[in-house]
């Protein structure tokens, strides 16, 4: 079971947004992708979603071709979160949620209050989306690409999870909380895709980092391996010292 | 079964089917009001009646009630198509006349009554073709408008409306040309369809248009889902399985085929689209599943009602029903732009 590109590249009107990424995205891991501003890491989570096909190259979602697949079949495999969460109509949080369950006739409501629990967004539900503060809105569209994932019942082993930068607008308890969760649902069987900006979650949280630089990934692997002060500082264009913390027992990253 | 009490939203469902039946009923009552009440008085109780007069008889059948059919056949065109139309550019300005799609419908059918005697159709085609010239205007506009305001930019309010004068003014020029080389008798029948009018709605007419409005009504009711989901953005519509481009294709289809059907007999029926939704929501809430039935029946209630002012108000004389409906509509529009913080 894995998401797998193989020498893709991906262009848009011209510009050349991926060269020649392969990457294998396991199930049960959560993957980090950094990288910065306009290296391609929402262009790779866009190829992965099938939210823009390769120009060459091929994407394998558990070994068929996403080019074969159905919109419908996809959406049951795997979900999208993206950075956007506007919405103009007045609708309920509830409402919003339910967006996510696929099959809208027949809705578990056992796995709509697993999901909502367990996202911290009980108090929230009646409320108007649009009243929300942007971290709410966020931790309300996770819900909704959670809740997707469960549609197809409570197995969740083989199933993706692809979210840009799912942290941007939370607080340091909140994003702390977030990662967490996507750990849980990590253990349960899913493949998680997550660009972050943020080394230090990445480091902390991470099983794989994969670092892009200028439309090519630059390094991918486990933690250790890919946060190193040479390659981060060659990248960023700035100094970065990544070093284990004694005391955390983990990487920690100044800059 | 317990569960759901803990969450109590749930039991609002119910509600929400319940204010579609009473715009349904509220409909209905309109519908009564407008058969009883005009220049001449109808007592809808003794019709039956072997003593009513034969007027009253006549007047009911052959004028009145296809006038009342028709305005809550056209209300209820403009209001669902509206409301998809918003729920598709996910912007609530979005109206079939404001975007052009009912001055597209208007060239369509003005196009047809200049050049449909020349055409030679047999009699069993006829009834037909001015409905069918006028969606495949509303065709051809909605499509046009498409095009553009993708190519500029995408489906920005700003982009949409700008696209949609510049769609108005091209019907406009084409009406004007058909008016320049109309004869007496068909200006006299262009000069209603810019003004909006149900007073020449006969079964024959009729009957035709509701088949292509029904059709319409159906193929947007098809998506009330999929307009859900693509409030979360089209790319993310496209994520949770929904087919984005069929739903537009079919939104701009069944908007096409209600809106021309209905404005090939009545003209053009201002602001009914835009305000109706509007209203919907603020009493059913935004959901499409119960939103484009509500516009439905509320369309047809307010349609109906604003055709019983324009003919009772000056009698015998009648108002221009799109009179009333943009008197309404214009201030209501500038209301919606001064609640929208950011354009």
């Amino acid at each position: 079971m894995t998401l797998t590109c193989e020498k893709v590249c991906a262009d848009i009107e011209k510009a050349r947004l991926l060269i020649d990424v392969s990457v294998e995205i396991e199930d049960r891991a959560l993957s980090v992708v950094i990288g910065p501003n306009g290296a391609g890491k929402s262009s790779l989570l866009k190829i992965l979603s099938g939210e823009i096909p390769p120009s060459s190259g091929e994407v394998l979602l558990n070994s068929r071709n996403l080019s074969t697949l159905k919109l419908r079949e996809l959406a049951s495999v795997r979900s999208v979160m993206t950075q956007s969460s506007n919405i103009v109509f007045d609708f309920t949080v509830k409402e919003v949620i339910l967006f996510g369950w696929l099959n809208f006739s027949a809705v578990c409501w056992d796995s709509f209050e697993a999901v909502v629990v367990s996202s911290g967004i009980t108090e929230l539900l009646s409320r108007k989306f649009n009243s929300l503060s942007g971290g709410e809105q966020q931790r309300v569209q996770f819900a909704r690409a959670l809740l997707q994932l469960h549609s197809g019942g409570n197995e969740l082993t083989g199933k993706y999870m692809l979210l840009d930068e799912p942290t941007s607008s939370l607080d340091i308890a909140h994003s702390l909380q977030q990662l967490s969760l996507i750990k849980q649902i990590v253990a349960h069987g899913v493949g998680a895709v997550v660009v972050l900006h943020d080394l230090n979650l990445a480091a902390r949280f991470a099983d794989n980092v994969i670092l892009m630089h200028c439309g090519r990934i630059a390094r991918a692997g486990p933690v250790e391996h890919v946060l190193s002060n040479d390659l981060l500082s060659d990248v960023y264009g700035t100094k970065i010292i990544a070093e284990r913390h004694e005391f955390l027992d983990r990487l920690v990253i100044y800059s | 079964m317990s569960r759901k009490r803990r969450f109590p939203e749930n039991i609002a469902l119910d509600a929400e089917q319940l204010k579609v039946l009473a715009l349904a009923c509220c409909a209905l009552v309109c519908a009564a009001l407008g058969l009883a009440n005009g220049a001449l008085d109808i007592d809808l109780m003794s019709l039956s009646a072997d003593g009513s007069p034969e007027i009253q008889r006549v007047v009911f059948s052959e004028i009145r009630s296809p006038r009342v059919f028709l305005a809550g056949l056209v209300g209820a065109a403009l209001a669902t198509s509206g409301a998809t139309l918003q729920g598709l550019f996910r912007n609530p300005l979005a109206d079939p006349g404001l975007i052009g799609v009912s001055s597209g419908a208007a060239l369509g059918a003005v196009a047809m009554i200049v050049w449909g005697a020349q055409l030679d159709l047999p009699d069993r085609i006829l009834p037909y073709a001015l409905p069918l010239a006028s969606v495949l205007g509303a065709f051809l506009v909605t499509i046009f408008l498409f095009y553009f305001s993708a190519l500029f930019g995408g489906f920005n309010i700003i982009t949409l409306l700008l696209v949609g004068i510049a769609v108005n003014a091209f019907a406009t020029v084409g009406i004007g040309l058909f008016q320049f080389l109309a004869d007496d008798g068909q200006l006299r029948s262009l000069v209603f369809w810019t003004m909006g009018s149900f007073g020449r709605a006969s079964w024959s007419s009729v009957l035709p248009a509701a088949g292509l409005i029904a059709v319409g009504a159906i193929l947007l009711l098809a998506q009330r889902h999929n307009l859900d989901v693509l409030q979360l953005g089209d790319a993310e519509a496209g994520h949770l399985g929904v087919d984005v481009n069929s739903v537009k294709k079919m939104v701009i289809l069944g908007s096409a085929v209600a809106v021309g059907a209905g404005v090939a007999l009545s003209g053009i029926v201002g602001f009914v689209g835009l305000v109706v939704p509007h209203l919907v929501r603020l009493i059913i809430g935004p959901r499409h599943k119960y939103l484009l039935p509500g516009c439905i029946g509320l369309g047809a209630s307010i349609s109906i009602v604003a055709d019983l002012l324009s003919r009772t108000i000056i009698v015998p004389a009648e108002l221009p029903v799109s009179l009333l409906t943009s008197a309404i509509g214009a201030p209501f529009f500038l209301y919606l732009i001064g609640r929208m913080k950011t354009l």
